[in-house]
């Protein structure tokens, strides 16, 4: 992965209902450093994570990774290029353990070919082993090691949202986009995912977070984006976007409103 | 009566293989099949027809397990894009189509009249003898798919088939591609109904269009639910009360002759139906899975 | 009879079957809008209905009376259903409805069995009709049928756009938790729903059974044709329901010369099939997530 690969985005455009949910966006965001997207609800944050992950559609607009363009890649292929992405709500899968949640993850199993099952057992039992390791790897890396072989309906919220993580980086990502990783998450877990992120991004690994804990994002971040009504509003260190008038107009206008309301 | 059981046994061998296919399409997979038994029909129907028409019986069984296997291929390519509701109801006309065929393709199956004659293996052992043999054929079928079902859900295949089951979406956010998946559990759900259909049709010695109703279908999603859904002991229990419930109501009318053949057949499907109604209230994981499982 | 009036005469036995077809079909995309399943009784639902209005028949009635009875005895099986059944199903997946449905399905068929009998029941046939335009003719029966179905339709229509319940309906069925939470009583929007279901259920089912004849297996062979024009049409869009019934109706009488009788279902799978490939949400019905 180069220094210099990146995530860019030119002149996003996504209408919707009658809204303009994104409204010409431009930004181009690094992969190798933690950078923060803000704003009040409704702003197109989760839109515009959609989009970038290939669950949203565009109008119009280019969304390049590592200069590749994605257009015409669907979710799943975006995934195999190393950008994934984790969900507000957790996506477990319910009735597996921790440790088959996080192996499924892996790609190129030679075990999920029923062809290698039957044919070429020693390979897979082979493979399968390094998996296992990896697995716990992770799980030590995540302090999971409590709830390693429960199932996956069974564990805590900020649990889940660990093993959310966990699942991503067992897929060996490029880049990862978190939305809301901190939200109803306590605070003592909440640091511990903080320390995580922070050590993996020291390993190489490119950040994206949508996130309404702005304390927490701004001692992560290096850099914040800040959206309003579908369009950027502000961009730069934290200090700068939090104290940038616009932002503020943003926030305060969607209090009031919601005073109002 | 010893050939009482074993007819008996021989039956629940083949439900048990129907209710494992099921299993491992709807249980390890999530596939809503309601056209099992289009498979079980055609697996019987091939093996019958190439019996019949002069090739060894072992030929027939290998022609009637592909050619389900071959019908589930365009049904997965079809339906598998399809949510769990239009899935089931395409899969029902699906194996009503099947039958559909079959009644009107006379030049080939003789349509309503049914194909007699089926010849039987193991012949030359005299008649008790030969049912022993049978039992020890479907018990050695039975024996083989399972170990070749634990081997295949206890792998990293297995695996990828319970997580598409219980969240596709998360998959394919994963980078993987579920419907590939998803077409081989049909594909190897649909063979072992095509075996349990050759089985079937070799030892009732004729095959008819009416014994492959719907109600075949909803007989093994009860004996799946009852007996514990995602799991193989759960199918063969399963399939072992269906197997005594439908002969036990045969009892019934032996008890009380003045009860036609027709309203025993009537009473049984209120049963059946009644039963699927309370376990999927009250008991949706049977009677021995666990509550944590879907 | 010349090609034209033997065509004519195929299509108008299908539009009044197509009525059938689309009655049926627009009683399951009601519950499969509004109760989020496919109610795989509908068929089952119909046979009792025709059965109702059989009895109403011999006991003297006139086909508004056994229209009545149908109406009811299909209101009652539906209100039977959900409250004793589906009603306890609320928040569980969608299979568990499903498979419900088909155990109810199996119960109301074989009671009817064992009440009156296996043999199909007939009703008198009408006499072929004055009506006869260049050899093209019309049963007087046909056009009674068509008659009752088209009133039922306009009725639930009405129901459904201008009555506060039917409004209600329609809000369950774009949004269910939304609908909860703006204060929509659940309860009276149920009981509105598999009333009305019931009764256009039952209705169909009279119809089948005039045109046929009565017995346990009806409305089972109703199913898939229903299911297909509910899709083809759009589920989430009643008129549409109705409007694939009514083409499905007419492409399986206008196919009869060169697929037979026996294959008309197979034209309703393949219907199916196909537009659930080419355009998921039917003819006229809203961007729904079918895959």
């Amino acid at each position: 992965m180069s220094a210099k690969c990146s995530l860019e985005l030119q002149h996003v455009k996504k209408a919707w209902g009658g809204l303009q949910v994104l409204d010409d966006v431009s930004m181009t965001v690094s992969a190798s450093a933690i950078t923060g997207l803000i704003g009040p609800n409704g702003a197109g944050k989760s839109t515009l994570f959609g989009a970038i992950s290939g669950n949203v559609p565009l109008d119009s607009g280019t969304i390049r990774f590592d200069n590749e363009v994605l257009d015409r890649l669907d979710a799943c292929e975006r995934a195999r290029r190393g950008l994934l992405r984790t969900f507000q709500v957790p996506r477990p899968f319910a009735n597996l353990s921790v440790r088959a949640n996080l192996a499924v993850a892996v790609r190129d199993q030679p075990g999920e070919s029923l062809s290698q099952v039957f044919f070429r057992p020693a390979l897979v039992a082979s493979r399968e082993r390094e998996i296992e390791a990896r697995v716990g790897e992770v799980i030590d890396t995540l302090n999971l090691r409590s709830v390693a072989d429960s199932q996956a309906s069974q564990i805590s919220g900020g649990q889940l949202k660990l093993l959310e993580l966990g699942r991503l980086l067992m897929t060996e990502p490029r880049m990862i986009l978190l939305d809301e990783p901190f939200a109803g998450v306590n605070p003592v877990l909440a640091d511990e995912l903080a320390e995580r992120i922070r050590e993996l991004n020291a390993g190489g690994l490119g950040f994206f977070i949508v996130e309404h804990d702005l304390g927490a994002l701004s001692r992560l971040a290096a850099t914040l984006f800040a959206m309003d009504n579908g369009a950027l509003i502000a961009h730069g260190t934290p200090e700068e976007v939090l104290s940038d008038p616009h932002v503020r107009a943003a926030y305060v206008g969607a209090e009031d409103s919601r005073a109002a309301a | 009566m010893l050939g009482y059981l074993v007819a008996l046994l021989i039956l629940g061998g083949i439900y048990a293989l129907l209710t494992i296919s099921l299993d491992l399409q709807y249980g390890h997979t999530g596939l809503v099949n309601f056209g099992l038994v289009g498979f079980f029909a055609v697996g019987a129907y091939g093996s019958a027809l190439v019996a019949l028409a002069g090739y060894p019986i072992a030929v027939g069984f290998a022609v009637g397990i592909c050619s389900a296997a071959l019908l589930a291929l365009p049904i997965g390519g079809l339906a598998l894009r399809l949510r769990d509701d239009y899935f089931a109801i395409v899969t029902l006309g699906f194996s009503e189509v099947v039958r559909l065929v079959i009644v009107n393709e006379e030049w080939l199956t003789k349509g309503g009249l049914g194909l007699p004659g089926v010849p039987r293996p193991f012949a030359q052992l005299g008649v008790g003898g030969a049912e022993a043999a049978y039992l020890a054929l479907v018990v050695a079928c039975n024996v083989i798919v399972v170990l070749v079902i634990r081997r295949v859900v206890g792998s990293p295949f297995g695996r990828l088939l319970q997580a598409i089951r219980d969240n596709e979406t998360t998959v394919v956010s994963l980078g993987k591609s579920p419907p590939g998946a998803k077409v081989r559990a049909l594909v190897i759900g649909a063979a072992i109904a095509g075996l349990a259909g050759a089985l079937y049709a070799h030892y009732i010695t004729f095959v008819v269009p009416d014994q492959f109703l719907p109600i075949v279908t909803f007989y093994v999603w009860m004996a799946m639910i009852l007996g514990g859904v995602g799991r193989l002991s759960g199918s063969l229990a399963g399939a072992a009360v269906l197997v005594l419930l439908l002969e036990g109501t045969r009892f019934v009318r032996d008890l009380v002759p003045s009860v036609l053949a027709v309203e025993m057949a009537s009473i049984r499907l209120i049963l059946i139906g009644l039963l699927l109604i309370v376990f999927v209230i009250y008991r949706p994981y049977g009677v021995f899975g666990s509550p944590s499982r879907q | 009879m010349n090609t034209w009036s033997f065509y004519a005469n195929l299509a108008l036995n299908g539009l009044v079957e197509g009525l059938l077809i689309g009655l049926a079909a627009l009683a399951l995309n009601l519950v499969f809008a509004v109760g989020r399943f496919p109610n795989a009784a509908t068929g089952d639902f119909m046979t009792v209905g025709a059965y109702a209005g059989f009895g109403a028949h011999y006991l003297g009635g006139n086909i508004v009376v056994q229209s009545g009875a149908a109406m009811l005895a299909g209101a009652a099986v539906g209100l039977l259903s959900y409250f004793a059944v589906f009603r306890k199903l609320a928040g569980r997946p969608m299979v568990a409805a499903l498979l419900a449905s088909i155990g109810l399905g199996f119960v109301y068929r074989s009671v009817v069995s064992l009440f009156a009998g296996h043999d199909p029941r007939f009703f008198p046939m009408g006499t072929v009709s004055a009506i006869n335009i260049g050899g093209v003719r019309i049963r007087d029966t046909d056009v009674w049928l068509a008659g009752i179905a088209l009133l039922c339709m306009a009725v639930a229509l009405a129901v459904l756009h201008l009555t506060p319940v039917g409004r209600q309906m329609r809000a369950v069925a774009d949004n269910a938790v939304l609908a909860q939470a703006s204060g929509i009583r659940s309860r009276r929007v149920m009981f509105a729903l598999w009333a009305m279901a019931g009764m256009i259920t039952g209705v169909a089912g009279l119809m089948l059974g005039i045109r046929t004849a009565v017995s346990p297996e009806l409305g089972w062979g109703m199913l898939l044709p229903a299911f297909a024009a509910a899709v083809v049409g759009g589920v989430g869009s009643p008129a549409g329901a109705i409007l694939g019934g009514v083409m499905l109706g007419i492409a399986q009488e206008l196919s009869t010369p060169w697929l037979g009788f026996s294959y008309k279902i197979a034209l309703s799978f393949v219907a199916l099939a196909v537009m659930l490939l080419v355009r998921p949400q039917g003819l006229f019905g809203q961007k729904e997530a079918v895959r």
